[in-house]
């Protein structure tokens, strides 16, 4: 290569970085971080209301100035149009910045808009390929424009709000599972299971409020959002919802692993019992031709809570064992059999049988016949401070 | 007849030539020594580089009082020469004047016809003295000095051993400058000390002022950003060098010493490991190579996470980023590019400085730049702990002119994220490893022992294993390369 070839190539090497590449760069505050996604569908006109709650950095902690107060932690922006995309299109007539989907925390669907079919959002949300898809999915109990415009105290961002609280909940009451971010439901649906997705609505409200009002006022009960329930789908519909004891029974018998209280009938009156899931084990049998699930549940269990009695004796502690094994298991079977009535296969058992056994003519009425079995083995792993309980009058009667 | 009269213009004429020829300077010294009656020993120095006491106490008393040796100096006596007086004039006048410039005193009798050259060299200079650009904690506060001599005693002090060698040798048409090459004759390879050798005395240039004159002489590539040769100003880092089998490259002027060959990770060890204990040294080496990327690569990945992959970013830090941007005028890259560039400024300003102006210069810079810039705007403060990071993580590594390298390095890469990102910057360090690896030092590759292999040198790379660990007298693997070829 001749000198003057060198140079050209490498002039021409220069322009190539120098006048192409850097043109795709985006300076950080050019973008508006979305952090929580919502979607609306009119039932009637089949419009689409696309939500975005953009965060707002000037309230961030490092901002210049005094951060929070007197600005709004998050804005939430709104768009309409018979597609998502078209909606999505319309952004930029109201949003300054570039739309930044990338650290969006949950996505929320209105509960219309779920019971019409949440397929071709997700397949929607699925086809961008700025959009995240491990993010949990939540349905909207009554208006979302309300719940899209409502604030939450301690945590200022409400989609920071709603995901720690989803933690919270699967760690220590087993009222919301672990697999409910957008692809989880996808596969799930795709391998044509049931999936129970949590419930989000905003609380009562005293009047019109801004951040400041919501973080001054001490009633944190009120004016914000509630995470609680859940959303039964099926095929991409939403098609019922579980409350939040029938919930926990859905979490421990697909599997999650999570603490949960639970009170029980005991001698004429009840305990309060926490539990911790261990293992379940589903195994299939046939009998008769017909196929039987047995499910085999291990729990540990603490007395922490239990102010209503306390075993002294090996003897006494086997026998609530025992007595936890059975009630239990036949309340796990009531809750069941009360879901097979509705038609809802919550324990997978097609999904099951369609692994195990492919070849049956009706997987669908094999399922719905299938007998269902469970064993439920509790342990004691957990105690509190107390040897004996008390036992002056002053009780609950 | 004419003889005489030959000897007489010697010895009257020589003393006036030299006056001349070095331009009558004020520091020259002639003095008639009369140590009969009727004869006269002229004596003729440099007065500002010879040591004084030497000449006044032995060479003018013993000439005064007859007891100057009367035979020929002993053949190979470095310290008194005799010249001829029968060869041509300008000959030994050429031979004088050299003699003299060197600090030499010249002492010319010409009733007994001789002409005594004798070494009386004694330029001022400073004394031992710590290292300035490698302090330890633990371990020999000295360091070298400029005087070649002192610096020759200071290896000797640290190697009892005759198989230590010094060859002296003359670079530099004008200057005449003395270099010295020192190895140890049984431990350094032979095709090593042959090759440092022949790289010296193919040197062709004026003057050698400093080590880095001959460093950029013998040096395998010139192109690069890395040293190929260590240069440290520590004597038990040099005498643990020459007892590994290397070779020494010394320079009369420079208290800094050139050591060949050099491998990569030989830049992240400093002489303190060896002095405390082996997970101590371990530690801390692991905290100069976190230090080496992140002085290369920080500013790099941050513009690059900022300005192309802000999904990579934590949300929380994307807001707080964010938040701190909000107003500042310049892009995320001119940010950088430009703050490192009045880093490097305040820098080359502190060096350049008195003592105490320069702490003055840091105050402004920390406060003026950092704070109100800050303040007022400007910049954004991430950018600011950003290179104040880069900065001091830049004095973390141990060899001086590796830290200048890594200042290149880091200037790059922060060119090529502004421009194409990650992309840019992982291109950019694929370069550079496969710069490294072709890299060599006088026949050793770059990146010994890792690549090539040499599983028993891993226990003195990213670890300092405990001493007993390792293998007694055995040389590490570049120099067994060496030696087996």
């Amino acid at each position: 290569m001749s000198r003057r070839q060198r140079a050209a190539a490498a002039v021409l090497a220069l322009c190539a970085a120098l006048l192409t590449s850097c043109w795709d760069k985006v300076e950080i505050n050019e973008l508006s971080l979305v952090s929580l996604a919502g979607l609306d569908r009119d039932p009637e006109s089949g419009i689409y209301t696309v939500y975005l709650q953009v965060i707002n950095p000037a309230t961030g902690a490092s901002a210049q100035g005094a951060p929070g107060g007197e600005q709004s932690p998050v804005y939430t922006y709104t768009a309409s149009g018979k597609s998502p995309g078209e909606a999505q299109a319309s952004f930029y007539n109201v949003l300054p910045r570039r739309m930044f989907l990338h650290h969006a925390k949950a996505v929320l669907i209105s509960e219309r808009a779920a019971k019409q079919g949440m397929r071709d959002f997700l397949n929607f949300s699925e086809l961008q390929p700025d959009a995240r898809t491990s993010i949990p999915l939540l349905i909207v109990d009554g208006s979302i424009d309300e719940v899209m415009r409502t604030f939450t105290p301690l945590e200022r961002n409400p989609a920071d709000s709603i995901v720690s609280r989803l933690d919270l909940m699967y760690d220590f009451t087993l009222k919301a599972g672990r697999r409910i971010e957008l692809r989880d439901v996808i596969e799930r649906v795709e391998r044509e299971e049931m999936v129970v997705i949590p419930i989000v609505a905003a609380t009562s409200k005293t009047g019109h409020l801004n951040s400041f009002d919501v973080n001054a006022e001490i009633d944190a009960n009120r004016n914000q959002l509630r995470v609680s329930g859940g959303a039964v789908i099926e095929n991409y519909r939403m098609v019922g919802r579980l409350y939040e004891n029938d919930l926990i029974m859905y979490h421990v018998l697909i599997g999650e692993k999570g603490q949960f209280v639970r009170r029980f009938p005991f001698r004429g009156g009840h305990i309060t019992v926490i539990m911790k899931t261990k293992r379940m084990e589903r195994r299939l049998d046939w009998k008769a031709g017909k196929p039987v699930v047995r499910l085999r549940l291990r729990l540990e269990f603490s007395t922490i809570a239990m102010k209503e009695y306390f075993p002294q004796t090996l003897d006494e502690l086997k026998k609530l064992e025992q007595h936890l094994n059975r009630v239990f298991a036949e309340e796990l079977k009531t809750f069941v059999d009360k879901a097979r009535r509705k038609g809802w296969d919550l324990l997978r058992i097609r999904s099951l049988l369609h692994r195990k056994a492919p070849n049956l003519p009706d997987p669908d009425q094999a399922a719905s016949e299938a007998e269902i079995k469970i064993e439920v083995e509790t342990r004691l792993r957990g105690m509190g401070n107390l040897g004996r309980l008390y036992d002056g009058a002053g009780g609950e009667p | 007849m004419g003889r005489r009269t030959k000897v007489r213009s010697i010895g009257s004429d020589l003393a006036g030539d030299i006056q001349t020829m070095l331009g009558s300077p004020p520091d020259l010294v002639c003095r008639s020594l009369i140590p009969d009656g009727d004869r006269i020993v002229q004596c003729i120095y440099l007065d500002s580089l010879v040591d004084k006491r030497t000449i006044d106490e032995f060479i003018v008393i013993s000439v005064q009082q007859n007891t100057f040796a009367d035979g020929p100096a002993a053949s190979g006596n470095q310290y008194i020469q005799e010249l001829p007086f029968t060869a041509p004039y300008e000959t030994l006048r050429q031979q004088v004047l050299q003699a003299v410039v060197t600090g030499k005193c010249v002492l010319i009798d010409a009733a007994r016809e001789r002409l005594s050259l004798i070494d009386t060299y004694n330029a001022p200079g400073r004394q031992v003295d710590e290292p300035k650009t490698e302090p330890t904690i633990r371990g020999a506060y000295e360091g070298f000095t400029e005087n070649i001599r002192i610096n020759i005693g200071l290896i000797r002090k640290r190697i009892v051993n005759p198989s230590l060698r010094f060859e002296q040798m003359t670079i530099g048409s004008q200057s005449g400058s003395t270099v010295m090459m020192v190895y140890m004759e049984n431990l350094a390879p032979e095709t090593l000390v042959r090759e440092v050798r022949s790289r010296l005395a193919a040197i062709r240039t004026d003057s050698v002022l400093e080590s880095s004159y001959v460093e950029e002489y013998i040096e395998d590539r010139i192109l690069t950003p890395f040293p190929t040769l260590l240069d440290t100003e520590r004597p038990d880092k040099t005498a643990a060098h020459l007892l590994e089998g290397k070779v020494a490259v010394m320079v009369d002027g420079t208290p800094f010493v050139l050591i060949a060959p050099l491998t990569f990770f030989e830049l992240f060890s400093s002489p303190e490991d060896y002095y405390q204990r082996a997970d101590i040294a371990t530690f801390i080496r692991w905290i100069r190579l976190i230090s080496f990327f992140v002085a290369v690569f920080a500013p790099s990945l941050f513009v690059a996470a900022t300005t192309f992959h802000q999904e990579l970013i934590p949300t929380e830090l994307l807001i707080s980023l964010t938040a701190q941007r909000e107003g500042v005028p310049l892009p995320a890259f001119l940010e950088v590019m430009l703050m490192e560039i009045v880093f490097e400024i305040i820098r080359e300003a502190g060096l350049r400085m008195p003592r105490a102006v320069g702490q003055a210069l840091s105050i402004v810079g920390a406060i003026v730049l950092g704070q109100a810039a800050v303040e007022a705007g400007l910049i954004s403060a991430a950018v600011v702990i950003v290179v104040a990071v880069t900065g001091i993580t830049n004095f973390v590594v141990p060899v001086y002119s590796f830290g200048m390298s890594q200042r290149l390095l880091r200037f790059t890469f922060i060119l090529l994220a502004g421009f194409m990102g990650l992309f840019g910057v992982l291109c950019g360090a694929l370069f550079l490893v496969a710069h490294l690896v072709s890299l060599k030092s006088f026949g050793v590759p770059y990146l010994t022992p890792i690549t090539p292999v040499s599983k028993d040198d891993w226990r003195d790379v990213l670890v300092r294993a405990p001493r007993p660990w390792m293998k007694p007298n055995v040389l590490p693997a570049s120099i067994r390369r060496l030696k087996r070829k």
